[in-house]
């Protein structure tokens, strides 16, 4: 970048030549007001404060608007230009409320004091009544001052929501929602991005805030997106806030509503403070010595193939690896995994075999370069709020096609150029069906099927007979919709094609089918390796990646190296032992099986909660009260940890340091802000204290191997043994912030995307073909004569062990809502708010009846969240899918009734 | 706008007559406006999915432009616009803004019909013609009315007669360059009110490399008071055109917009008579090419939907891509990067028809008319208390009393005593000053400026400070609510106005009436809001105490 020579009240300067006087100014931290500017958004031009003095231009120009230019002599103060730009703060002042006495307006009380201007001068104006509205936060007008960054945050420069804008003129300005309508009632997702960015408090959560003493950088803990955030304490230590981290290279400043609000949890008052042991059907508080030398007697009994152990995709890289070291050195068990299987492992599966990397293949920004995004099966404005807010950046600033694969009306239909609607279960058919639209249209990537792909010719004939008249009949997706599919995706008209897919596509007992479906799409086209294309499942936990990478699974060492005589051999040499089996473990959805068998008898649980995870939770709970021997370690006393004979307290994501990594493969920092709750200890250090007392126990050498002192130490060892991640350390975190793998040496930057040459399985990636199989396991019968879809809400992550522990959160959504068709409501006598029943042949549930067209007829849906003890893995059905053993938790047969 | 064909319900409107962009937006209102007489919540919900633009932003949008409705409106409204205001012998109870039938004051208003207060009578807004005002005794020749009496029929046939678009070939024959090079001699300048030199702006765009281009005609005339541009492209829309023609081909533009203003209703269907008559002789192909040349063209007309402020060039772009009527920052200008990030050339109806004219003839014969700095003519939309309202075409630097005593306007028993030259950001100006000479920029030290050529003329029955009040109230009323010192001070300086006027003041009062309209005038945003002051330090300084 140039640079340009300016002075600045008489001082010279060196500056960048793409910089706004403004940003000069603000470089030299000469200070100026400056209302509507924010750091991270282009100029807006509308407070008019930050007027400054320029040799040879006339009048006082707004700094922020004006280029530098070489030689450009600026004053920020003189005679005339404080006359006026006071006289400009006096009429800002005079739009606040009648009583400012002793009130914050942040940035405007900082300028008004700073140069002495008359807030008194004019007497304050009528404005529009404070909406209230909303549970988490106020807009006040009475506080505002029209700079137009809210309006700005919620639309083009961040999050393309657009609940509010700008409306009227003149006098009768105001922040306002489409018609005028109360916030709560418009499309807000109180993600807060308005109010991080208001420079007057007009916007602010309640109750009123405390002062700041400390804030710490680090990663949210909730979906696989992983925003930057910065944990903002009081003088005692008391979380009291979260903002945005603005120089995160994933989440850009922006974050949902989770991220900013949901922090309540942390500092709970039901966060489990000592290790408890249950003595007698009780839970007796115990000290750390007492629980690691019962928890090492037990364990020492139950080395080899009966011990299994569930990592944590909510804990650290560091955390999952010294877990994954543990069981296969100290337990001689490679029945390792993690939620992975519960949600993502038929994509893993399927990308594995096809490609060789189980990981999402391209960045976010990818998706802003595309020109046709199709996202199936998930609903990316609920669980990841701020990729989603990236695919809208795509859609409405870009103009890329939207093509949404999903049963239910989700928010981002509104933003679709087309909208499929299949029946639950028949995705093979619809996914054969555009592939052979595409291949009828010629549309196909000849290029990119002969050298880089192989089995095209038997995938082919596959998909031959999945005409779009056939493929209508079974989906009840028009065919000239799947025609036009094809066209867009295999020809977008700028950039290339994304694959967005989640929990929709996998969560069945075709799951990997449906996954092998998908990807064949991007084969065919060649939509992936190139920027602005690519395949994308959306990772729901904040570290589900890092976890597998981290080796935390049943075949594969960290970084996917798969349980061989080789790796074997590999890590039994650089962990010192010759202890590691080398048959590959149990899957989860195994482990299960196992216990019922009696196979598998003692088990170690790190924050995972399977009793609300699982299928069929009346079933799960009876399994996993057959373990001899269940050590939970979690945050919270939950269904999983109230049936264990030893819970141990884990310290939360801010009190702990290490790393996360995101869905698009970026390794980024977790901090620590505060110190352990109660007694509380990070994973990898209650894993290293029991790895050393059961060695003891069993009288083993361990060579000083679960000796870490600090995470960065357990790093370095798994970066040392991992090539996809040797060039990444902690210290380059520290500088450059967060690095996507693969990074093979420490001069590599990261990558953005995968495959641009080869494939991890070989220089050809290969087509599975797939016919459509029987829809589900269960499909709707005389009893149970409707479809039971299950997904998530914006509100609640996962089972909401969290976030009905986030005040804010729950405000927003505190009871269990059943969407149903109009029609079914009609049919069973329902009313939109009654209080009702949904059963299944597993369990029951109650729930507030939602009354929307948004659902199909036959078809309802339940969040996987358990709110008031209602949850729809009552319900859920356990067949698995043969390949990646996922249950299907997206399709049940259930009867609704009045209570 | 009329319809040929009926539509089940509006989506079907706009995916028949719409690109799915944001940019459709005012475009489509007006469409929608047209068949229902308003915009209901469900349009725009239906306007939001198709546009993919957020609902509110639609209706944030919608809420800055005074003639979308978003009700039935057939209340009737009384001209507020000032020679309305100044004629109207009673209070006006229900004001509408300036309907710019100056000509006629004062006038009501009614669903699309224009009510004679005096002659109590309801006319079609067709049926109200402009007058034009002999100026033989102060202009040697007429460059902007020449032949007006021959061609104001608009009719292709009479002005082709004349012209047979002989200016258009000759440029065609040129190089661009050279167009630019004798516009550039011809010392032309911007007739919308800033009288920036036309061939400076144009070189601005030329630098620039990419392939689309676009010029963009400002006929969204909406000062009250002034009325030029519409008896432009309902009397000689041919001029007009081939005016902009010639100016798309020196500047290598692709695309050529008549921006009209949203009331013109008659205007606008003049230029597409007028286009559609051009098209059929073959002047502009059908694949757009200009007179069987190679060079190409898109053309299109668009309304805008009411304001002062739209004719700020950069909030006119604001609104042909569908953003909320309010002005852009500048840097970049338009000339760099304008309607869709596009380099864009935005002139005045009046200046391109000079063009014609200068085509038509040659340099010299142009700078012999007007000033010898200041060469060529002006428009002055003449209406308040003269004898005779109506346009009356100007040679730059002639002086207000030589206007006066030559023309006849002024009404020997009836003196005008002052004048509010320029629109409703320029100033008053009192008779002691008539030797001042009228061109382009300020004419003189207290921020009196000729703008767009507004000159009302006010008798001794209307007290000053009411004029200055009922300018005031227009610019607070139009101010469009993005900068401070704008939406807050203009409102204020009513309010100080008023308490002037009551006498309830003192001098500190004073100052800071002073202050206040300097700070509007040097802060503001835009060059709407930097003249927003000019009123009141005219006032002050001729006036008041006086």
């Amino acid at each position: 970048m140039k640079n340009t020579n300016i002075i600045i009240d008489g001082k010279n300067l060196k500056v960048p030549s793409n910089f706004s006087v403004l940003d000069a100014i603000n470089k030299n931290k000469q200070y100026i007001s400056q209302l509507c500017k924010d750091e991270d958004m282009n100029a807006l031009g509308a407070c008019r404060t930050c007027l400054v003095e320029i040799e040879g231009i006339r009048g006082l120009p707004a700094s922020c608007s004006v280029p530098v230019s070489e030689g450009m002599n600026i004053k920020t103060k003189g005679e005339n230009l404080d006359k006026i730009r006071n006289n400009v703060l006096s009429l800002t002042s005079g739009m606040l409320s009648k009583n400012k006495s002793g009130k914050d307006y942040k940035d405007l009380s900082t300028a008004l004091n700073y140069y002495s201007a008359d807030k008194n001068k004019f007497i304050p104006r009528e404005r529009s009544k404070a909406d209230t509205s909303n549970t988490v936060f106020d807009i006040s007008m009475e506080d505002c001052i029209l700079c137009g960054r809210c309006t700005t945050g919620c639309q083009e420069g961040a999050q393309f929501i657009g609940a509010i804008d700008m409306l009227g003129t003149g006098n009768d300005t105001r922040i306002g929602t489409f018609n005028d309508e109360p916030l709560v009632d418009s499309v807000c997702t109180t993600c807060g991005q308005c109010l991080s960015v208001c420079p007057t408090g007009a916007i602010k959560k309640k109750p009123d805030p405390v002062e700041i003493a400390k804030s710490v950088t680090t990663t949210c803990p909730y979906c696989g997106v992983g925003c930057g955030i910065n944990i903002e304490l009081d003088k005692n230590d008391n979380m009291i806030n979260v903002s945005d981290d603005p120089t995160n290279k994933s989440s850009l400043g922006m974050l949902c509503i989770k991220g900013r609000f949901g922090y309540r949890f942390v500092q709970h008052k039901d966060r489990i403070k000592t290790p408890l042991i249950k003595k007698d059907g009780i839970f007796v508080e115990s000290s750390w010595d007492e629980a690691i030398d019962l928890i090492a007697d037990k364990f020492s009994g139950y080395v080899g193939n009966s011990f299994a152990t569930l990592c944590s995709a909510k804990a650290t890289n560091e955390d999952g690896y010294i877990q994954q070291k543990f069981s296969r050195v100290v337990m001689q068990s490679n029945n390792i995994d993690h939620c992975t299987r519960l949600c993502h492992s038929p994509s893993v599966e399927a990308m594995l075999k096809s490609l060789g990397s189980g990981a999402t293949s391209n960045s976010y920004i990818d998706y802003e370069e595309s020109g046709c995004l199709i996202i199936a099966g998930s609903d990316a404005n609920s669980n990841h709020p701020v990729a989603a807010s990236r695919m809208r950046r795509a859609v409405i600033e870009k103009g890329a096609k939207l093509i949404i694969i999903n049963p239910r009306r989700i928010e981002m239909c509104d933003y679709a150029d087309l909208w499929l609607r299949p029946k639950p279960g028949t995705d093979v058919a619809l996914l054969n069906g555009i592939a052979k639209s595409i291949l009828d249209q010629k549309l196909e990537n000849t290029q990119f099927i002969e050298s880089r792909t192989e089995g095209y010719e038997e995938w082919k004939k596959i998909i031959d007979d999945y005409t779009p008249e056939k493929v209508e009949s079974i989906t009840g997706v028009k065919s000239e919709d799947i025609i036009q599919a094809a066209k867009f995706y295999a020809k977008p008209k700028f950039g290339g094609s994304c694959l967005i897919w989640g929990m929709g596509i996998t969560q069945h007992t075709n799951g990997t089918a449906n996954a092998h479906s998908l990807l064949n799409l991007s084969l065919v086209t060649g939509e992936l390796g190139k920027p602005g294309s690519g395949i994308s499942p959306l990772r729901g936990q904040n570290n589900v990646q890092g976890c597998g990478d981290a080796g935390c699974l049943p075949n594969s060492f960290s970084g996917y190296q798969v349980i061989d005589d080789n790796t074997v051999k590999k890590f039994n040499n650089a962990w010192q032992t010759e202890r590691i089996p080398t048959t590959h473990g149990y899957v989860v959805t195994d482990m299960v099986k196992k216990i019922e068998e009696g196979i598998v008898k003692a088990m170690y649980i790190t924050g995972e909660n399977p009793l609300l995870s699982e299928p069929d939770l009346n079933h799960a709970e009876k399994t996993f009260k057959k373990l001899e021997f269940l050590v939970v370690q979690d945050l919270f006393l939950h269904e999983t940890a109230q049936i264990a004979d030893v819970v141990l307290p884990a310290a939360s994501f801010a009190e702990k340091d290490g790393t996360f990594t995101n869905s698009e493969r970026r390794v980024q920092r977790v901090r620590a802000a505060i110190s352990p709750i109660g007694k509380s200890k990070p994973d990898w250090e209650i894993i290293q204290l029991i790895a050393n007392k059961v060695a003891e126990k069993l009288s083993l050498e361990l060579n000083s191997q679960f000796a870490y002192n600090s995470p960065s130490e357990i790093w370095e060892e798994m970066a040392k043994l991992t090539p996809s991640i040797s060039g990444i350390n902690y210290e380059r975190l520290e500088n450059e912030g967060g690095i996507q793998w693969p990074c093979p040496d420490t001069n590599h930057p990261g990558t953005r995307y995968l495959y641009e040459t080869d494939f991890p399985r070989g220089d050809r990636a290969k087509f599975f073909g797939y016919s459509q199989g029987r829809r589900a396991d269960e499909m709707p019968n005389k009893k149970y004569p409707l479809t039971l879809i299950t997904g998530r809400i914006l509100y609640h992550w996962h089972g909401g062990t969290m976030t009905t522990r986030s005040e804010y959160l729950l405000s927003k959504a505190s009871e269990l809502e059943v969407s149903i068709n109009p029609h079914d409501s009609n049919k069973f006598g329902i009313n939109d708010g009654d209080w009702i029943s949904v059963e299944s042949k597993r369990g029951k549930l109650e729930a507030r009846a939602y009354v929307t067209d948004k659902m199909s007829n036959g078809e309802i849906f339940v969040p996987f969240v358990k709110l008031q003890n209602h949850a729809a893995n009552f319900l859920t059905n356990p067949a698995v899918d043969p390949e990646s053993k996922i249950p299907e938790y997206k399709v049940c047969a259930v009867k609704i009734g009045k209570i | 706008m009329q319809l040929n064909k009926s539509y089940k319900n509006t989506k079907e409107l706009l995916v028949d007559n719409f690109e799915p962009k944001k940019s459709s937006l005012l475009q489509a209102l007006h469409m929608i406006q047209s068949i229902n007489g308003f915009i209901s919540q469900d349009d725009m919900i239906t306007l939001s999915r198709y546009l993919k633009v957020a609902k509110s932003e639609i209706y944030g949008s919608i809420t800055t432009y005074p003639e979308i409705q978003l009700s039935i409106d057939n209340d009737f409204k009384e001209c507020s616009g000032l020679s309305c205001f100044i004629n109207n012998k009673n209070e006006i109870t229900n004001p509408t803004d300036c309907k710019f039938k100056c000509f006629n004051a004062p006038i009501g208003f009614q669903s699309h019909s224009t009510y004679s207060i005096e002659k109590k009578e309801y006319k079609k807004n067709n049926e109200l013609i402009t007058p034009i005002i002999d100026s033989s005794e102060i202009l040697s020749r007429p460059v902007l009315l020449e032949n007006i009496n021959e061609i104001k029929d608009g009719t292709f046939d009479s002005y082709n007669k004349i012209y047979h678009f002989n200016a258009l070939k000759e440029a065609l024959n040129k190089s661009p360059e050279e167009i630019i090079l004798l516009v550039e001699e011809s010392g032309l300048k911007g007739r919308g009110g800033a009288y920036f030199p036309t061939a400076t702006k144009w070189k601005m765009a030329s630098t620039k490399t990419s392939i689309q281009k676009y010029l963009i005609v400002n006929c969204e005339e909406g000062e009250p008071g002034v009325f030029k541009d519409r008896l432009i492209m309902e009397h000689m829309p041919f001029k007009l055109i081939e005016g902009a023609l010639i100016a798309s081909y020196a500047n290598n533009c692709s695309n050529l917009v008549f921006y009209i203003n949203g009331e013109a209703e008659n205007s606008f269907n003049s230029l597409k008579n007028a286009l559609s008559q051009m098209e059929k002789n073959g002047i502009i192909g059908k694949n757009g090419k200009i007179n069987n040349s190679n060079f190409k063209l898109k053309i299109k007309l668009e309304s805008g939907a009411g304001g002062y402020v739209c004719g700020e060039e950069t909030t006119l772009l604001n609104t042909m891509e569908g953003q909320r009527r309010e002005p852009r920052l500048k840097p970049p200008f338009p000339t760099e990067k304008g309607v869709f990030s596009l380099p864009t050339i935005i002139n005045n109806a009046e200046t391109l028809c000079n063009i014609t004219f200068i085509l038509n003839n040659s340099i010299n014969e142009f700078k012999q008319i007007g000033d010898k700095d200041f060469p060529g003519t002006k428009l002055l939309s003449i209406s308040g208390h003269f004898k005779k309202s109506g346009i009356l075409e100007i040679p730059m630097g002639i002086k207000i009393s030589e206007l006066l005593n030559h023309t006849q306007i002024e009404d020997a028993d009836n003196k005008i005593e002052f004048l509010a030259i320029g629109g409703p950001s320029s100033g008053l100006l009192p008779k002691s000053e008539f030797h001042t000479k009228l061109k382009g920029g300020l004419i003189n030290e207290n921020g009196i400026m000729l703008g767009a050529g507004g000159f009302i003329g006010i008798n001794s029955t209307i007290d000053p400070i009411d004029v200055v009040i009922n300018l005031a109230k227009y610019n607070s009323s139009e101010s469009c609510g993005k900068c401070t010192p704008c939406r807050e001070g203009t409102p204020r300086m009513v309010k100080q106005l008023e308490q002037l006027k009551n006498n309830s003041v003192n001098n500190n009062s004073i100052n800071d009436l002073n202050l206040l309209a300097e700070t509007v005038n040097v802060a503001s945003l835009c060059g709407l809001g930097q003249a927003a002051g000019n009123p009141i330090i005219s006032y002050l300084k001729y006036f008041y105490n006086k």
